[in-house]
């Protein structure tokens, strides 16, 4: 499937034109290289200032959609009550199209990349 | 306590200015008066009884202000003790009385040591209170001073008012007086000069011994004179002395009133204070239960769930390093981010709904 979305597109397309945005990336960036799963708010802490609280789980949610990354509630032992917080981590997609973002030659991404995000 | 300052100097400011408005337009009246040229012999004698009822007058006014606001203070300060020390009383009756009733109750001997229950005082609540009553003291004190400032203000009024009449009947019997007879100038100053000197001597000697004025008061010529004098001597004699008229000692009962009602209320709160637990919910909790409102499931559990749990991770992380106002300061920040979230969701469901339309 999305092999025949990618053949739609037959232009050559920059880093900047894959569907991921400056902090998206750095989302991903963030989540490949620490290798475990991460809460939003470590990664608002790690970005020094990138990323902000207001608007990292909306980004996060955005790119749940799009498939890069997935989430889960934190496990929380039995006499602990609350809201759980989330912990995410990138999906073999989302790495793929980190490696793409991040490669010179762009244009191989398009093998991976849904179209239209 | 700011609030509380800014209405009470308003307040007391606002009057001032009315008292001295008054204040001035009564001097102005006076001294057009004082100036205006007569040559009767009664223009002088109202002249000189207004002169010398206006400087009584309001000798006896500035002094009695601020004696009464002195008393006032004390009059409240009065009030609070009463009843804090009829509250002690009644406690102290009650301790005696359950101190006993238990004794007989478990009939444990007088000398055994039990447990000691510790009770802790909580301070922060006792000065919240205490802050609260010098606020409530303050406000009542203001609001009397500027009460008193206002009625003096009205009391002016009056006062110019009556002096308007009085200058209009004297300006119609001067002229009335000019138009029959002729006068002399020379005559009617020395005549000003001699009742200003007697006069003067006659009020100093009735502020020593107010009991001459029966002797005064027998001569025909000047007995009403010398008996509206005597007056205004012994009320320059009462505020002297800090005597009240009947007004104002109610006043000062009701200010001792308002001491106790005062002391009941601080009273009052201190033990719903100390009775009272109070448990507060934890923050976000009305965030929540609004966007739940708001928006679909999905998205408050991956938006605003998250965000909210790193908001209280955050909040009782600092309540646990004892950082109160650092607690306050998360509180804050996540509130705005908080308010951010929801403005980007809607904006990027709008665009949602927009593009599948498009589809």
């Amino acid at each position: 499937m999305l092999n025949k979305k990618s053949t739609q597109k037959s232009k050559e397309v920059t880093p900047q034109q894959l569907p991921l945005s400056r902090k998206e990336a750095l989302i991903l960036e963030m989540l490949i290289l620490s290798r475990r799963e991460l809460f939003g708010l470590e990664m608002v802490k790690t970005s020094n200032g990138e990323l902000k609280r207001g608007t990292i789980y909306v980004t996060l949610q955005r790119m749940q959609e799009k498939g890069f990354i997935e989430s889960k509630p934190e496990p929380r032992p039995a006499p602990e009550v609350g809201i759980p917080r989330r912990m995410y981590w990138a999906t073999g997609l989302g790495e793929q199209v980190f490696t793409a973002y991040c490669s010179p030659r762009a244009n191989l991404a398009l093998d991976f990349v849904p179209a239209g995000g | 306590m700011s609030a509380t300052c800014a209405v009470c100097v308003t307040v007391v400011v606002r009057t001032y200015h009315a008292k001295q408005e008054a204040l001035a337009q009564y001097e102005e009246l006076r001294r057009t008066i004082e100036i205006t040229p007569s040559n009767a012999l009664d223009f002088i004698y109202s002249h000189e009884a207004l002169q010398l009822d206006a400087s009584i007058t309001f000798t006896q006014q500035k002094g009695s202000s601020f004696a009464l606001l002195f008393y006032g203070l004390i009059a409240v300060a009065a009030g609070f003790m009463a009843v804090t020390a009829f509250i002690t009383l009644l406690q102290f009756g009650k301790a005696v009385y359950l101190r006993g009733h238990t004794r007989s109750l478990f009939n444990m001997p007088s000398g055994r040591v039990t447990q000691a229950t510790q009770r802790k005082r909580d301070l922060r609540a006792l000065s919240r209170q205490v802050i609260l009553l010098l606020c409530c003291t303050f406000l009542a004190a203001g609001f009397i001073v500027a009460a008193k400032q206002q009625m003096e203000a009205v009391a002016y009024s009056q006062r110019t008012e009556a002096l308007r009449q009085e200058r209009k009947k004297i300006l119609s019997e001067v002229r009335s007086v000019t138009a029959s007879e002729p006068f002399d100038i020379k005559q009617v100053i020395e005549r000003n000069k001699a009742i200003q000197t007697r006069y003067r001597s006659l009020i100093s000697l009735l502020k020593k011994y107010p009991s001459y004025t029966s002797k005064y008061a027998t001569r025909s010529d000047d007995r009403g004179y010398v008996q509206r004098v005597y007056t205004s001597a012994r009320e320059l004699t009462d505020s002297f002395s800090l005597r009240f008229p009947a007004e104002s000692w109610l006043t000062l009962l009701a200010l001792t009133l308002l001491g106790g009602i005062l002391a009941v209320a601080f009273y009052g709160l201190l033990r719903l204070r100390m009775r009272s637990i109070s448990i507060k919910q934890a923050p976000g909790s009305r965030f929540r239960s609004i966007v739940t409102f708001l928006y679909s499931q999905k998205t408050v559990e991956e938006v605003f769930d998250p965000l909210i749990a790193d908001w209280r991770f955050e909040y009782f992380e600092a309540l646990d390093q004892k950082r109160r106002w650092k607690a306050r300061w998360i509180s804050v920040r996540y509130v705005y981010s908080l308010l951010m979230a929801m403005g980007l969701s809607r904006v990027f469901s709008f665009f949602k709904v927009f593009t599948r339309a498009g589809k």
